[in-house]
């Protein structure tokens, strides 16, 4: 068995419905138009086309993770519709793959509204500051900033969606991402990963790579996980946590369908 | 495609779904009858891989499903079409059944698209192959269900009531597909359905209650009815006594009844038993007291 091509297949296969489900442009397209125009109105001639291009991907990050969470929360779930999960244990491939593949082409499909975006937006940059590179800085900062933190919350959506019902999820995904990325510990009384390393916002690499200047970051709850952004380093180590986040988001919506029974 | 079932357990919490169950069956087709909650699908999961034994081993060609490796080499040869299956509904049939034949290990791009025409030919899907599955009847989701579990070619072909919710026409047509398959394969039939298993398969296995109460010729389980079957009509009530009724049928001035009993009512003219009387005598006996 060719493992490469059974984890295509469903990265493709999923890709093609997500493509095909009416449901999943409605949840991105409106969210992506609307980030752009926020965007819009933050993009400076006066300032340098790298900076531009991270302080309006932060802007996007806000935003379109809800978008794409409230589009992927019944992704993992469709794939246990009667018979289908049965059906699809009797398969040889991994379950893992299976898992990241189902997320993965979903997944790829919700962003491309999301890339168009930083095209259009890499475009404008480069006319208003009049540098050619604002496109590489734009796709950059999509990588960087926005890219996490789709993957972050579409992680969480699913596995959400996993162990509650679908709808409930969809709304509880908007102040999951808030409490996230937003409502600092000044504005709650719970703990927040706002301000620290854990925070899926984009503030530390958009810090490290773009030179924005951040507004919480470094100033969380706990002193130990929240260091004053420092270029590479923690822009790295948050890249890190957001990451590690998400493959444990992942690692338990696997665990759930594939538990043993 | 030889399969071994020895001292097979399977509980649930409290509830033992199959208790220490022994079967042996080779290339050909099997039915499993039995009343609901017999433990068939339970069975059917178990030897699918889906369900792990609580205790007892299910070897499949040789491979011990116990085990990771075991489970692994047995899915790669194996069919299964569940009870309920519910498809994508954004894929075309044809688009199903590539997925499928993708995940099944079915790499040539050629390969996989003929059997994929074949295959929607066998089931009389071919000029609906492009409609999406969200599209399809009952019927024809099932017609593809059974497609999907032949694309990679499997040895062991496992199909869990799959003429539930065929019209006749289609349940024929289904009939006649999966009799051809036992040629070179080990094909396991679960049905409530008797004349299915009347139909296609020699043997027949019966549970009960999580146990093996038959394990047999299927021409054996329906000459367990005979001299013991009988046929009733009556204007009035039905026949009264230790009678199990295994059909019954209005006709223009009463009620005509089928009855197997060793003790027969008077007036009851005896009648050649079919695969139905087998069952039912076959039930009678397992529920007798011993």
């Amino acid at each position: 068995m060719n493992r490469v091509a059974a984890a295509g297949a469903v990265v493709g296969y999923e890709a093609r419905m997500a493509a095909r489900s009416r449901a999943v442009w409605i949840g991105t397209l409106p969210v992506a138009l609307l980030c752009l125009l926020i965007a819009l109105a933050q993009v400076s001639g006066q300032e340098s086309a790298r900076l531009n291009a991270g302080a309006t991907a932060e802007a996007v990050a806000l935003l379109v993770p809800v978008g794409i969470a409230v589009v992927l929360a019944d992704r993992l779930r469709r794939s246990r519709t009667a018979g289908l999960d049965e059906l699809l244990d009797t398969m040889p491939g991994s379950g893992t793959g299976r898992v990241v593949g189902v997320l993965g082409g979903a997944f790829a499909v919700a962003l491309l509204p999301v890339a168009a975006l930083f095209a259009v937006l890499g475009a404008v940059i480069a006319v208003r500051t009049g540098d050619p590179a604002a496109t590489a800085w734009s796709a950059l900062a999509f990588v960087l900033v926005v890219l996490p933190a789709c993957a972050w919350i579409a992680a969480l959506a699913s596995l959400l969606g996993l162990v509650l019902p679908v709808t409930p999820v969809r709304f509880l995904v908007v102040p999951l991402w808030f409490w996230a990325v937003a409502w600092n510990h000044t504005l709650l009384w719970v703990p927040t990963p706002v301000g620290t390393l854990l925070v899926p916002s984009g503030e530390y690499p958009s810090q490290a790579w773009f030179g924005t200047s951040p507004s919480w970051a470094g100033r969380g709850q706990l002193d130990w996980l929240s260091p004053a952004p420092a270029g590479a380093a923690t822009g790295l180590l948050n890249l890190a946590c957001v990451l590690l986040g998400t493959a444990l988001m992942v690692g338990c919506a696997r665990l759930i369908m594939m538990r043993k029974r | 495609m030889d399969v071994a079932i020895t001292g097979l357990t399977k509980t649930f919490g409290r509830s033992t779904a199959l208790h220490r169950l022994d079967l042996e069956f080779g290339t050909g087709m099997i039915g499993l009858l039995g009343p609901n909650g017999a433990g068939k699908t339970t069975l059917m999961r178990l030897l699918t891989g889906i369900l792990r034994p609580s205790s007892g081993r299910i070897a499949v060609g040789g491979h011990d499903l116990g085990n990771r490796s075991g489970r692994a080499s047995v899915k790669r040869m194996l069919g299964y079409l569940p009870q309920h299956l519910d498809l994508y509904p954004d894929l075309s049939a044809r688009e199903f059944l590539d997925y499928i034949g993708l995940l099944k290990g079915v790499d040539d791009k050629r390969e996989r698209r003929a059997r994929c025409e074949r295959l929607l030919d066998e089931v009389g899907l071919t000029d609906s192959a492009k409609r999406r599955l969200g599209e399809f009847s009952g019927g024809m989701k099932r017609r593809v269900g059974i497609a999907q579990a032949l694309m990679a070619d499997p040895r062991l072909v496992v199909v869990d009531e799959p003429t539930t919710g065929l019209d006749p026409e289609e349940r024929m047509r289904f009939r006649s597909l999966l009799a051809g398959l036992g040629g070179q394969r080990t094909v396991v039939l679960s049905t409530h359905i008797l004349d299915d298993v009347a139909q296609t398969c020699p043997r027949v296995a019966v549970l009960a209650a999580g146990r093996l109460v038959y394990d047999g010729s299927t021409s054996g389980l329906t000459a367990s009815a005979e001299g013991r079957t009988y046929r009733v009509d009556t204007s009035g009530p039905q026949p009264a006594g230790g009678h199990s009724i295994a059909n019954a049928a209005a006709t223009g001035d009463g009620m005509r009844y089928r009855i197997v009993t060793e003790q027969p009512p008077a007036g009851a003219v005896p009648v050649a038993a079919t695969l139905e009387d087998g069952y039912v005598a076959l039930m009678r006996d397992a529920r007798a007291p011993r």
